[in-house]
């Protein structure tokens, strides 16, 4: 799988993550990681652009998941100690309205969708099919 | 352990920079090197099988055995190098046989060591396959034999140990009524495996506890919340059918939608049932569906290996795919139908190897 960053000009901090090819096992830790960096860069808000995604994996969700509450600002906990704190920001996560979130999704293929839908991740984190709609969604 | 000093013998120094490759595996093993200063890290694909420190020597195997390299080498600091080629090396090993004997030594040190690792390598197949005789064993010894109704089950997995399982429930004091289980742990391998046991646990109980398949979920869920250490999801399916009437009830947590074949009206329906997967939130209020299975359909219930398995030219055998399969064979009997899906994938697959485990259990109200 293939990353490409866009940054957009403008006060909202926004970046655009291209995913190129398939996001799976092998790969879904990049996606995560690409997304912190951006983050810890000063990038506030995410478009997940999968125009170009042709297959996801389960374990692509956790990726979502993950970049999901990394945009949010919040660490990703790891070990035992951070597990409560990781329980706290999925409960956060699910109240938080998808117009506040700081991640959205642009463009998945068909599959990739119905993947969405079936996880109950459509609810989760809004998806777009238009680029410039998607941007000016962020608050 | 090795006292002969290599760095007396006068050779040109090489330097290589840190990440710079000194051999790649194929390369013809045209000469050996010694290690005057830094690290070198041996791989193979992307995996370092030595680590390599100063006065070590490498690359001798090849120019012995006049073979090509098996392994790269790739220099992890900055490094300072030797190179003894074929001609020099020949030369060496004539002039002072010490330097033979500390070349020998060094090789045999580390077929020694290999040996070591093959055993500890083989030990471990062997506890993975245990492990896979337990995981089967976790899982229906033969489908359920109820009058009235046929189930098949198929269950491929694409490592040694799988993270998917399927169930059939019934509970002794409610023999009419049958939970049908089938989940998918995200990810593969031990940790996916070790989850799935778990899981499989824990859904046996609360099924036999007569709860509906939404409370299944919904308790499940609290349990991997509860419990799990590392964020795995698991998407699962139940149905609850009762044998006397038909009537079933499903519950989804992001599972692949089930395929209903009606057979009256000849028809396949999905049906859809989005909903989250297990381990996401701490609170999931699962839908439940409700249908009726009339004599003659079937309820086709699978894993996502089964629409996700791909051919070498990585397109996936797909829900048209599957959708034709049953839409061929729904005359047939619920073991035909299973067995013909299974053989359409891998004449599709053509010998592609599985990606991913690969569950499928079909449900048949017989015709009376």
């Amino acid at each position: 799988m293939e990353i490409d960053v866009e940054h957009v000009e403008g006060p909202r901090a926004i970046a655009i993550m291209k995913l190129t090819g398939e996001l799976d096992a092998s790969c879904y830790q990049d996606a995560i990681e690409q997304s912190q960096e951006l983050r810890s860069a000063g990038t506030k808000n995410l478009l997940l652009d999968l125009s170009d995604l042709s297959f996801m994996a389960s374990s692509g969700l956790i990726s979502l998941y993950n970049i999901a509450f990394t945009m949010r600002g919040d660490s990703i906990p790891d070990g035992e100690s951070g597990w409560n704190v990781l329980h706290e920001i999925r409960d956060e996560l699910a109240n938080t309205t998808k117009k506040e979130a700081h991640l959205k999704l642009l463009s998945p293929q068909p599959r990739i969708e119905k993947t969405l839908k079936m996880t109950g991740f459509d609810k989760l984190i809004e998806i777009f099919s238009d680029r410039d709609e998607a941007l000016r969604s962020f608050s | 352990m090795n006292h002969f000093d290599f760095t007396f013998i006068y050779e040109h120094h090489r330097t290589f920079i840190a990440g710079q490759s000194i051999f790649e595996a194929g390369d013809p093993g045209d000469a050996m090197y010694i290690l005057l200063e830094g690290q070198i890290h041996i791989k193979i694909d992307d995996l370092i099988i030595d680590e390599l420190e100063d006065g070590a020597i490498f690359g001798e195997m090849a120019l012995v055995d006049a073979q090509t390299r098996s392994a790269s080498a790739i220099a992890f600091t900055d490094c300072k190098l030797m190179k003894i080629d074929e001609e020099r090396f020949g030369e060496l090993a004539s002039q002072i046989p010490q330097f033979g004997i500390a070349v020998m030594r060094i090789m045999s040190e580390r077929t020694r060591r290999l040996i070591i690792e093959e055993t500890a390598r083989q030990r471990m197949v062997q506890e993975l396959a245990i492990g896979q005789d337990i995981q089967r064993g976790l899982l229906p010894e033969k489908t359920p034999e109820v009058e009235g109704w046929e189930f098949a089950a198929v269950y491929l997995t694409a490592t040694q140990v799988g993270g998917d399982f399927y169930d059939f429930i019934v509970n002794p004091d409610h023999p009419n009524n049958m939970q049908v289980v089938v989940a998918d742990v995200t990810g593969k391998g031990v940790p996916a495996a070790i989850f799935m046991a778990s899981m499989r646990s824990t859904v046996r109980t609360l099924a036999h506890q007569s709860n509906t398949p939404a409370d299944i979920l919904r308790q499940s869920n609290r349990a991997v919340m509860e419990d799990i250490r590392t964020p795995l999801f698991l998407s699962c399916l139940i149905a609850n059918l009762n044998l006397k009437t038909g009537d079933m009830t499903l519950s989804n947590a992001g599972h692949d939608w089930p395929l209903w074949v009606r057979a009256a009206e000849n028809v396949v329906e999905t049906v859809e049932m989005p909903g989250f997967v297990l381990g996401m939130f701490k609170e999931i209020s699962p839908e439940q569906h409700q249908l009726q299975m009339q004599p003659g359909d079937f309820m086709v219930i699978f894993t996502d290996g089964v629409t996700e398995a791909r051919n070498s030219a990585g397109q996936f055998f797909d829900d048209d795919r599957l959708l034709a399969t049953i839409q061929a064979n729904q005359n047939g009997s619920a073991d035909e139908l299973a067995a013909k899906i299974v053989e359409d994938i891998d004449q599709f697959a053509h010998g592609q190897p599985r990606s991913d485990d690969l569950t499928l259990v079909v449900i048949k109200r017989q015709l009376k």
